[in-house]
């Protein structure tokens, strides 16, 4: 692989991996710096890895870096804005300001519920349900049988529907 | 007694049919369990109004997770990322040119090509020295065209000895003693000797 093929292998998975990295951090700045670790390690490990792997080892190693950089928040710092979620509580409230605050609150407790989950639920979670990517693509990326990573997936949904049991329920259709 | 409870219509928490569909509601609502046991799951949902709040909730939470995919797939990564990596990845590239240059000499030289090294390098060698005996007068034929080419020859020669240059006294010193010394200088020499003994 010489710079160029390289480039363009970056160009194809860098908004892939700085996103998967910003959904299990929620901070940009060391999103970056993760991902930008992550894509020198790959060119440091060129030579041994088929281009169609690409992908789901970029992830593995993302994961284990995201891994890395939770240990070393000893103690996390909160989240002040939710610039991640995309929606702002106080300027996204549209025609119904309660239904809008109680869902943002709705999705405050879940990101902060998700964020108390342990691995691999958590990065199935994130990979499944905010990232969008197939079972076999976790499964890949996170080395475990495809049965495993289904099942996996459908505790830590139980586990998160139950953390939020205690969240009233809101008319979202 | 909490909400949940308020909601359980008479079923008890332990009740196997509550706890079986209860573990099965992720892959329900993914749609991948069997046609029995879905079926068995919607029953025991008709009457359960706990099971119902939390098929609501579920659904609830794929709504956040919806939301938040979609911000996910606007994230852009910032162009800085790729100028560091690619500027990291070209700088490596460089620095390693030595190490692949001495490599691929290595490599040429333990695949049997050494005589075959010597002899092309002996053989430059000879050319050029005989080019460069010759150029004085052949250069006052030439054209303005051919003087331009010449020029630009002679330039890109400077080009690949700068790049050899780069190469570095690693390079420089493991093809004196592989190929040079033993297969060139000494068959000289020995050749020499041979001619002066007789």
């Amino acid at each position: 692989m010489n710079t160029l093929q390289f480039k363009s292998i970056v160009d194809a998975h860098r908004d892939r991996v700085y996103s998967y990295v910003l959904s299990m951090l929620r901070d940009p700045a060391v999103s970056a710096d993760v991902t930008q670790d992550v894509f020198i390690r790959l060119w440091e490990h060129r030579s041994s890895l088929e281009e169609e792997r690409v992908l789901s080892w970029l992830l593995r190693v993302a994961r284990n870096a995201c891994i890395d950089q939770v240990r070393k928040r000893k103690v996390r710092q909160p989240v002040e804005n939710d610039e991640v979620g995309g929606v702002d509580v106080l300027t996204d409230q549209g025609p119904d300001p309660e239904r809008a605050t109680s869902m943002a609150l709705f999705r405050e407790r879940l990101r902060e519920a998700l964020d108390r989950m342990g691995e691999p639920h958590r990065s199935i979670v994130v990979l499944r349900e905010i990232q969008g990517y197939k079972y076999e693509e976790i499964a890949e990326a996170l080395t475990l049988p495809l049965n495993t990573v289904k099942v996996y997936l459908h505790r830590a949904r139980k586990s998160l529907r139950k953390d939020l049991g205690e969240v009233h329920r809101h008319d979202y259709a | 007694m909490t909400t949940h409870d308020n909601m359980t219509q008479g079923k008890s928490p332990q009740d196997p049919d509550r706890i079986w569909a209860d573990d099965r509601l992720e892959a329900w609502l993914a749609g991948e369990l069997r046609q029995s046991e879905a079926d068995r799951f919607e029953h025991i949902l008709a009457d359960d109004a706990w099971l119902a709040r939390e098929v609501d909730q579920a659904r609830a939470m794929d709504v956040i997770f919806s939301e938040l995919k979609d911000s996910a797939a606007l994230e852009r990564c910032p162009d800085i990322v790729t100028t560091h990596v690619v500027a990291h990845a070209r700088r490596e590239w460089l620095l390693q040119l030595p190490l692949r240059v001495h490599e691929g000499f290595r490599r040429m030289a333990s695949a049997g090509l050494r005589p075959a090294l010597a002899v092309a390098l002996l053989f430059v060698v000879v050319i050029s020295a005989t080019w460069m005996a010759r150029s004085p007068s052949g250069s006052a034929n030439l054209t303005a065209g051919q003087t331009a080419e010449v020029t630009q020859a002679l330039a890109d020669v400077k080009m690949a000895l700068a790049v050899l240059a780069d190469a570095g006294q690693t390079t420089g010193t493991a093809v004196g003693a592989d190929v040079i010394g033993p297969y060139v200088v000494r068959p000289m020499a020995r050749g020499m000797n041979t001619v002066i003994e007789n």
